[in-house]
């Protein structure tokens, strides 16, 4: 079965290479949030006929569909605030911890995650000017020898 | 009813005379009902057509046909409660193994609105229709309806002041304006509108309030009855689902006798700071209120009280609290809820009957743990216990092991033989309650498969070999289980909610339990499941079921529909299988059976008498029954519509048991006496009904065993009776003739026989063999000391599908039919040395098909073909190639199974195809050898031998046994196997399978095209790569197809670099796609160190990374990310995060359900990496840079799952790109 994805305004349905069928729909358009549900073949047919998603809910009583998300209000992630010993820099956090210095790094992979290690205190300080991201510093002081599992931060 | 007409059909075979059938007016009366209930369903579209049949189906039909009316519709809306359906709800809702499906509204036209996918969003609704009927005197068709839609209920959902009013401009006005007297769709329209108004501002009003408590229902320690929560998942299904205030949850059953009370306790934790657990209260799902005090003057513990309804009534408990949403306006958010079911109570008599030693315990002491367990289900025990039962071990021992017989104990479907002796002496000796049950207490007695207890699902008696004071009350109850109620053990495949052995509490495990869980309480209280069922079908007697089985056989054969058999007792009493009859002035007491055919299957109808409806003094018409007969047997047939009655008055065998006991099933072997008198009843009338006669069928075997071998015996079958010529040479019915299955498994011992046929006709007169088997302990061939092994079974199959194919191919329904008669010519074309299959054109089909299976059975024996098949002026009904002939000869000298020679010499005689494929596949080989035998004589070798042997080239050496074979390669290339297997070839030392064989060698050629250019490139570094293809699961056929076709340079890239193969392999393993397998740049990144892998770009072409890239900048993105992780660096990644498309990330949802397990693997995580902190954020392209494809030295990237080219092993596109500054994101 061919992949389709068509786009209305505000809103798209799709249908797999497994004849599976959705709806999703930003939020304000129906209701104050958006959603992806679970439709079948009748409705996708039917919205492919041009009509408007008001009457799509209102034929198919799509209330009653499987929802497999909600699209709610946009968040904005925490603002951190650096300390004498505590630097939050492009996706790492560097520290010092008594005499030593550490690198603590977001995983780039899917699911995120973070490592840890110990670094001089060059490194420390030059992190802390705040011009280099991550993989900058890695490249700079070949670092890339300790994105091991075994410093995984859990 | 029933009941009434089997009586009558028989007596219509005595008397023209038939009375009305006395259901026809309550039929008439059901259809009435009918309509009307369905009028009121809004002419529902197809269910319309369901309803309107009502009165001809049973529930279960209907039930189906309601089932696919849901299935088919989205919406389907059913009023639930109306009082005089509940039975038909009960049975459509109740079935075991129907769930309500998705998006079905339920309509309950008296108390509230359920969405029953959503439970807790239940609305007080009412909608009112008021047909308005074309005639209001008679109501017998609407025209139209009224609508209306009331919602006075929905006072405990707070509404703001606003949302009330929109609510009741919404309810009120368009029905009550638009909609007032529409017509079926119009008012679906109007009901569906409404329902999805309303929902849409129930779902807002309900929304969850922050309240820290939080309650648990528990069982009362003194309750009465049952309290079950979940806590096994499969049994999910069984509990109603809410959400309460924002807190999904399955809601513990409480069980209660119908109108009784019983008690249970509901403990509050508290956590917040604005309410208690005094603040607390209770009330059903309808409102009314519910009392309650605290526990053990505990402020957090209540007993609660539950109070019974009707029979299997539900009702809802809940526990809520008035939250103040502001000074003016509370509302009630319920915390938790309990349901409660009420059955009718139970009450049943047990007795146990201690055997040969008196029982360990008392009654009451019994009785008090035995109702502990199934109080939970809402069912009393009465037991008695009975004085001590004796019986000798020789009584019950009947194969003398000192162990008693179990009964079937998988399906739980009978007694066994000992335990029947045992039962059947209990019942002559002792008055049986036929409204208990009674369980026999055998502690000296062991079972033989050392099982504790034993009860068939739904019959009497119970076997219990082990009880101990401490275990009997749950070790019988344990068989009740089965025996009363029909539970299946919770760990058989037959239970609706498996659960490996041992693994719970339940009573039905083997695990000591005694929990019983709701859905056993309903089956419990089935009504399907009525108790005493088995005082209908448990008289044992002689029904023993092979007997059994042979009686309907031969009354099949004879065409009889039913018989009665009369006996004169000096004594007369009536009985429940049989009556009492007068005829001609004397008493006979008279036994019916009557049966159906069901396909091949023959069905005994279970009857009852009603005596009133009996003549006292019957007068049977066309049938002079002699004066003084003292018992007869009377056979009725039908004839062209009309019913012959035959008697026969010669019975030898003794019923006179029958007559002492005054029960026919008093009499031993009652079935197998009714089989020989009634064989012996045929033989004195000579009947010959629909089929052949007997002397028919000695004509028929005569002949057949004529066209014979000597080792072949041919048996006939008619309407289920094996026939075979006896010494005299005359047919006889085979007493326990074995199966088919026996037949073709080869199943017999006498050792003259070799093959056995059993044949018969079909339906369309076609003659047709029913079974063929070759004697299993044949002794087969041993050739220079080894011994040949064959799969007997297969070559007989093989000649059991074959011959019948061919004998309907020329529709052949003369046994003496001939070649020449129906015009066939089974002959091929000519082999390549020149000859051909022949098979004798003037010789029977049967005598064809005797010699086919007399030559595959002496080769099986000999190992060679018989001399007269291919010797040249030596006339044979078969005549075969040399070339073929020597060929199999050659092969069976080579391999040790010869199953698939033998095959081959039945399918060249009968299967045309396989003469034809073979002759080709022959000349096709041949072909090829002439185009290049450097290669193909290897390649052929090696396949003749795969197809011998199913093993490779190792047992191909030992095949040719050539000196200078070194090894494969040297093998392959070397003139002397090339010389060998031209050698093998011309002499004809190989042939089977051609067909088969040409096939496979086209396949190969590729293959051993490419491993001579890797040789040919550099003989010497292509040895390690050679062994490293040849050593991929598949034998490098896969890495074939990808590269069959690669440039010089590219074959070099892996001669000089075989860690490639690795690459490539694991690419593969991953599902990597072609295009990706086939790029060796991308090959070589994936064979590179984390760190050190190069650019895409350097791999990737400009065009395929801008196609890659263009699913990324034209949609938003999702990052996968941990809440934990977002919290603590204030970013959802680094500068080079991995994203998906919201496209991609959309579908995967679709395929996964969101269950985190599969997105795992769809992202190419390690299983369980993902948690509950997952986070998928979803972020506006526009908020991001730009996207690259990752290069695999991203940090945390996976040394065993990544893959180069942008997408994971799952299939998800995927992108790198700058996340280190703060992003907007929505949390999916």
């Amino acid at each position: 079965m061919k992949y389709e994805r068509i786009k209305y305004d505000g809103w798209e349905i799709t249908k797999t290479e497994e004849g599976q069928f959705s709806l999703f729909y930003e939020p304000g358009i129906i209701e104050e949030t958006g959603a992806l549900i679970k439709i079948n073949e009748e409705v996708f047919n039917a919205a492919k006929k041009g009509v408007t998603l008001k009457e799509l809910y209102k034929e198919f009583s799509l209330y009653n569909n499987e929802r497999l998300y909600t699209v709610g209000k946009p968040v904005t992630p925490p603002s951190k605030i650096n300390t004498e010993n505590q630097f939050y820099g492009r996706g790492f956090i560097a520290t010092q911890e008594g005499n030593k210095y550490f690198l603590e790094y977001q995983l780039a992979r899917h699911g995120g995650g973070s490592r840890k290690f110990e670094i001089s205190k060059e490194i420390y300080e030059d992190a802390r000017k705040g011009d280099k991201s991550t993989s900058e510093l890695f490249k700079k002081y070949n670092l890339y020898h300790l994105d091991v599992p075994e410093n995984d931060v859990k | 009813m029933r009941i009434a007409l089997i009586i009558l059909s028989f007596l219509l075979f005595f008397s023209p005379v038939l009375a009305q059938d006395a259901d026809t007016i309550s039929v008439e009366q059901a259809k009435v009902k009918t309509r009307t209930f369905f009028d009121e369903l809004f002419m529902f579209r197809m269910a319309a057509d369901v309803f309107e049949t009502r009165a001809l189906m049973s529930d279960n039909e209907l039930g189906d046909s309601v089932e696919n009316y849901m299935d088919h519709y989205d919406n389907a809306l059913f009023f639930i409660s109306r009082l005089e359906y509940d039975f038909f709800w009960n049975n459509i809702l109740g079935r075991k193994k129907y769930k309500v499906p998705s998006s079905k509204l339920f309509l309950d036209s008296k108390d509230s609105y359920i969405n029953k996918n959503e439970p807790g969003s239940s609305i007080d609704f009412d909608i009112v229709l008021t047909p308005q009927w074309e005639d209001p005197a008679t109501e017998d068709k609407v025209k139209d309806y009224k609508v209306q839609i009331n919602t006075a209920n929905y006072t405990n959902v707070a509404f703001t002041t606003d949302q009330k009013e929109h609510l009741q401009t919404v309810l009120n006005s368009p029905f009550t304006e638009n909609y007032s007297t529409p017509k079926d769709a119009a008012v679906n329209e109007a009901v569906f509108n409404g329902l999805a108004e309303l929902r849409k501002l129930l779902t807002e009003a309900q929304k969850p309030v922050e309240i820290g408590l939080q309650l648990y229902f528990k069982p009362y320690e003194s309750q009465q009855f049952g309290f079950d929560k979940l806590t096994y998942d499969v049994h999910k299904p069984t509990y109603i689902k809410r959400t309460y205030n924002g807190n999904e949850m399955y809601l513990p059953w409480k069980s209660v006798s119908s109108s009784g009370i019983d008690q249970v306790l509901l403990e509050v934790s508290d956590n917040d700071e604005d309410y208690s657990p005094g603040d607390v209260k209770f009330k059903t799902a309808a409102g009314t209120t519910i009392s309650a005090t605290n526990f053990e003057g505990k402020d957090n513990l209540f007993l609660v009280n539950v109070t019974g309804k009707t029979h299997e009534s539900v009702e809802e408990i809940q526990a809520y609290i008035n939250y103040e949403i502001d000074e003016e306006t509370n509302k009630e958010v319920v915390l938790g809820g309990l349901n409660t079911i009420s059955y009718d109570k139970k009450s049943i008599n047990l007795i146990i009957v201690p055997v040969n030693e008196a029982a360990s315990f008392s009654a009451s002491q019994f009785t008090t743990k035995l109702n502990e367990i199934y109080q939970q289900s809402v069912v009393e025990w009465k037991v008695t216990l009975d004085d001590v039962f004796e019986i000798n071990e020789s009584e019950w021992d009947l194969d003398g092991d000192h162990k008693m017989n179990d009964g079937e104990s998988t399906f739980l479907s009978d007694y066994s033989d000992e335990q029947l002796a045992l039962k059947r002496k209990y019942k002559q000796e002792r008055d049986i309650d036929k409204q208990a049950y009674y369980v026999f207490l055998l502690n000296n007695i062991p079972s033989k498969s050392g099982l504790a207890g034993y009860m068939p699902l739904k019959k009497q008696y119970a076997y219990i070999h082990s009880a101990t004071d401490e275990n009997a009350a749950q070790l019988i109850a344990h068989e009740l289980g089965h025996g009363a109620f029909r539970l299946w053990h919770t760990f058989s495949s037959n239970s609706d909610y498996f659960m490996p052995r041992k693994t719970s509490d339940n009573l039905m495990d083997y695990n000591d339990g005694e929990r019983l869980h709701k859905y056993q309480w309903d089956l419990i209280h089935d009504p399907q499941n009525i108790l005493f069922a088995w005082a209908q079908d448990e008289e044992e007697g002689a029904m023993q079921g092979d007997d059994l089985n042979r009686l309907l056989r031969i009354l099949k054969h004879s065409g009889t529909n039913s018989f009665a058999f009369g006996i004169k007792c000096p004594t007369m009493t009536t009985e429940s299988d049989g009556m009492v009859f007068k005829i001609k002035g004397e008493s006979y007491h008279v036994f019916f059976m009557k049966y159906s055919y069901v396909g091949e299957e023959i069905e005994i109808s279970s009857y009852d008498f009603d005596e009133s409806s009996i003549p006292t003094n019957l007068n049977v018409e066309g049938i002079d029954i002699p004066d003084e007969l003292d018992k007869f047997i009377v056979l009725n047939q039908m004839d062209a519509g009309e019913v012959v009655s035959h008697l026969c008055t010669q019975l030898q065998e003794d019923y006179s048991k029958a007559c002492q006991t005054g029960s026919l099933n008093d009499v031993d072997n009652l079935y197998t006496k009714f089989g020989n008198d009634i064989m012996q009843c045929f033989d004195a009338l000579e009947l010959s009904p629909g089929g052949y006669t007997l002397p028919e069928i000695t004509g028929i075997l005569t002949q057949l065993q004529s066209e014979a071998r000597e080792n072949q015996q041919f048996e006939f079958t008619q309407n289920g009776l094996v026939y075979s010529l006896n010494e005299q040479g005359l047919a006889e019915i085979i007493e326990d003739a074995p199966s088919d299955a026996d037949i073709n498994t080869g199943n017999w011992t006498d050792e003259s026989i070799d093959m056995k046929m059993r044949v018969g006709y079909n339906a369309d007169g076609i003659f047709q063999f029913a079974a063929i088997g070759i004697r299993k302990n044949l002794q087969l061939a041993k050739v220079d000391g080894e011994q040949k092994t064959a799969t007997l079974t297969d070559i007989s199959a093989n000649m059991l599908a074959k011959n019948n194919a061919l004998l309907k191919e020329h529709q052949v329904k003369d046994i003496e039919a001939t070649l020449n008669s129906v015009g066939a010519n089974l002959d091929s074309d000519a082999f390549p040395d020149g000859k051909k299959v022949e098979i004798d054109k003037s010789a029977t089909f049967v005598k064809i098909l005797c010699e086919a299976g007399g030559v595959g059975v002496a080769f099986l024996k000999t190992a060679e073909i018989e001399q007269p098949v291919y010797l040249a002026d030596n006339p044979n009904t078969i005549k075969a190639p040399p070339i073929g002939t020597g060929s199999l000869e050659g092969g069976a000298m080579a391999v040790t199974d010869i199953t698939s020679m033998a095959t081959m010499i039945h399918d060249l005689v009968t299967d045309k195809d396989a003469r034809a494929e073979a002759r080709e596949g022959f000349k096709a080989i041949k072909e090829q050898v002439v185009d290049d035998p450097s290669l193909l004589f290897p390649i052929l070798g090696e396949i003749a031998l795969e197809e011998f042997t199913g093993s490779g080239s190792e047992g191909f050496e030992e095949m040719l046994n050539t000196e200078t074979n070194q090894g494969r390669k040297g093998h392959l290339v070397s003139k002397t196997s090339v010389r060998t297997a031209t050698s093998v070839f011309a002499t004809g030392k190989f042939i089977t399978k051609l067909p088969d064989m040409a096939i496979k060698m086209a396949a190969k050629m590729p293959k051993a095209k490419l491993w001579l250019r890797f040789r040919s490139l550099d003989e010497a570094l292509s040895a390690d790569l050679l062994k490293k293809l040849d050593d991929l699961p598949d034998g490098g056929n896969k890495f074939l197809d990808d590269f069959a076709g690669a440039s010089d340079e590219t074959l070099n890239k892996f001669l000089n670099k075989p860690e490639l193969i690795e690459a490539w392999k694991k690419m593969d393993n991953l599902g990597a796609d072609d295009a990706l397998r086939q790029n060796t740049g991308a090959l070589e990144a994936l064979s590179k160190p984390h760190k050190s892998r190069p650019d895409p770009s350097e791999y990737l072409d400009k065009g395929f990374i801008d196609n890659h890239l263009n699913k990324f900048n034209n949609d938003d993105i999702v990052r996968v990310t941990t809440q934990s992780k977002i919290d603590k660096f204030g970013s959802l990644g680094p500068d080079d995060a991995f994203v998906m498309p919201k496209s991609e990330f959309d579908k995967m949802l679709l395929e996964t359900g969101r269950d985190l397990r599969k997105i795992e693997k769809k992202l190419g995580f390690e299983p369980n990496s993902l948690s509950d902190d997952a986070v998928f954020a979803l972020i506006k392209r526009e908020d991001v840079g730009s996207f690259k494809i990752p290069s695999g030295n991203e940090s945390g990237v996976s040394p065993t799952k990544w893959l180069p080219g942008g997408k994971t092993s799952g299939g998800i596109s995927e992108a790198i790109v700058d996340l280190s500054k703060k992003v907007d994101y929505t949390p999916l």
